[in-house]
């Protein structure tokens, strides 16, 4: 009886240390809460991306020259869900920033990973359909699928084809500090929170 | 009702038959793992967690319960009134606890996740099962009907929470699976497990009635 007790209390302990580890001590049950945690706890290196941008000029996702902590989100725009809620919350956050005066710290990016559909003429016409401000918001199509490709896996977005020329994706406010490390990513249904998390990194050294 | 099973169950001879289940539970199990197959099912939630993992368990569970059927019997006795193993085991309670986390850790997500995404993940997840399945397998013929009751009781009722999660969820849990693929994948969680332990029951019923 003694030597079971003491097997079924290993088998306990194993048990629970294995179930801890996979849910990263009983915090995360889900691969998207697990990588916001370890992108929190220990930033991201970004991978270059280059493509252009609503007014047809190259550009870089994330550009050395600027100091600015940028928050990106990955899109397309025939996106029927998910994408117009995004918009709708980088809308407020372009007038937040404007309001606040902030442009000169922080930024908004979104990067298309359907640039087969989302030609410079297609982002030209989202821009201007969604009143995007050149001097907070940046879309951009990138040309390089092979650098598209590793931007996503680094920013953990995984786009599924679906029916009707639509993507299962997910998305997030992704928050690049002014080192071009993914430092934070926060939610989509909590627009206020990336902004605060966007401040908060910015005001770091 | 007793007497009729008496009369007629033990004139069948079973163990050919519970033989070729095995065997052929075990090619399915081989065949859901490796490419052609184990790719298919790994694209949807649905098949990875509904017909790839209990394929694995139960073909484990099959071995380690009686190895080669009527061949295997006496053996098989001899392993489990071997003291030396029923004292580390006793009831299987150790065996059964282990098997119950193993099959835990596989409904979640995040593992479901990483097996998707990740071969070592995969892989892991075939080494566990088998593990997993097997030890349960040994500790079932262990167990008494009360201790088989809790396992059963606790597995099912595991699952169906888990079910009943991936239904409720108004988020994509999985990034390598579809919303729709969740909600069904809950669906089918609740009703096999149900399924299950009712199958289970009358199963236990008939074996009951035919002893008395």
């Amino acid at each position: 009886m003694i030597r079971t007790l003491i097997a079924t209390l290993a088998v306990l302990l194993i048990g629970t240390s294995a179930l801890a580890g996979l849910t990263h001590g009983f915090s995360a049950l889900t691969a998207e809460t697990a990588r916001r945690e370890a992108v929190a706890a220990r930033p991201v290196e970004v991978p270059a991306l280059v493509g252009v941008d609503q007014f047809g000029s190259r550009q870089a996702m994330v550009n050395a020259g600027d100091a600015r902590v940028a928050i990106v989100d990955f899109i397309f725009t025939h996106c029927t869900s998910i994408c117009l809620a995004l918009g709708d919350s980088y809308q407020q956050l372009q007038a937040q920033i404007l309001d606040a005066h902030l442009e000169h710290r922080l930024r908004l990016v979104t990067v298309s990973f359907d640039p087969e559909r989302d030609t410079p003429e297609v982002i030209a016409d989202y821009a201007d359909r969604m009143r995007v401000n050149p001097a907070v918001w940046t879309v951009l199509t990138p040309d390089d699928p092979a650098q598209l490709r590793t931007a996503m896996s680094t920013f953990g977005v995984i786009a599924k084809r679906a029916d009707y020329g639509q993507y299962v994706h997910n998305a997030a406010f992704n928050i690049v500090d002014r080192h071009g490390r993914l430092a934070a990513i926060v939610p989509i249904d909590q627009p206020r929170l990336a902004l605060r998390t966007a401040r908060e990194i910015d005001s770091r050294p | 009702m007793s007497r009729q099973y008496a009369q007629w169950w033990p004139q069948v001879r079973w163990w050919p038959v519970v033989r070729w289940f095995r065997i052929g539970l075990t090619a399915l199990a081989v065949m859901s793992v490796l490419p052609p197959l184990g790719s298919w099912l790994m694209q949807s939630m649905l098949t990875q967690m509904l017909v790839q993992i209990p394929l694995i368990f139960f073909a484990a569970a099959g071995w380690g319960s009686a190895g080669w059927g009527s061949a295997g019997w006496a053996s098989r006795q001899q392993a489990v009134n071997s003291p030396a193993w029923q004292r580390w085991n006793a009831q299987g309670a150790p065996g059964l606890l282990g098997s119950t986390f193993c099959l835990a850790c596989w409904m979640t997500p995040i593992a479901l996740d990483h097996a998707a995404a990740e071969p070592a993940w995969d892989a892991a997840k075939v080494v566990s099962l088998v593990a997993g399945g097997w030890i349960a397998g040994i500790s079932w013929r262990y167990a008494s009907n009360t201790t088989k009751i809790f396992y059963l009781g606790n597995m099912v009722w595991m699952s169906i929470t888990v079910g009943m999660l991936y239904q409720e969820s108004s988020q994509r849990l999985c990034n390598a699976y579809l919303w729709d693929d969740q909600a069904i994948t809950g669906r089918v969680l609740v009703v096999a497990s149900i399924v299950f332990a009712i199958g289970w029951m009358i199963r236990q019923a008939a074996i009951t009635a035919r002893r008395t």
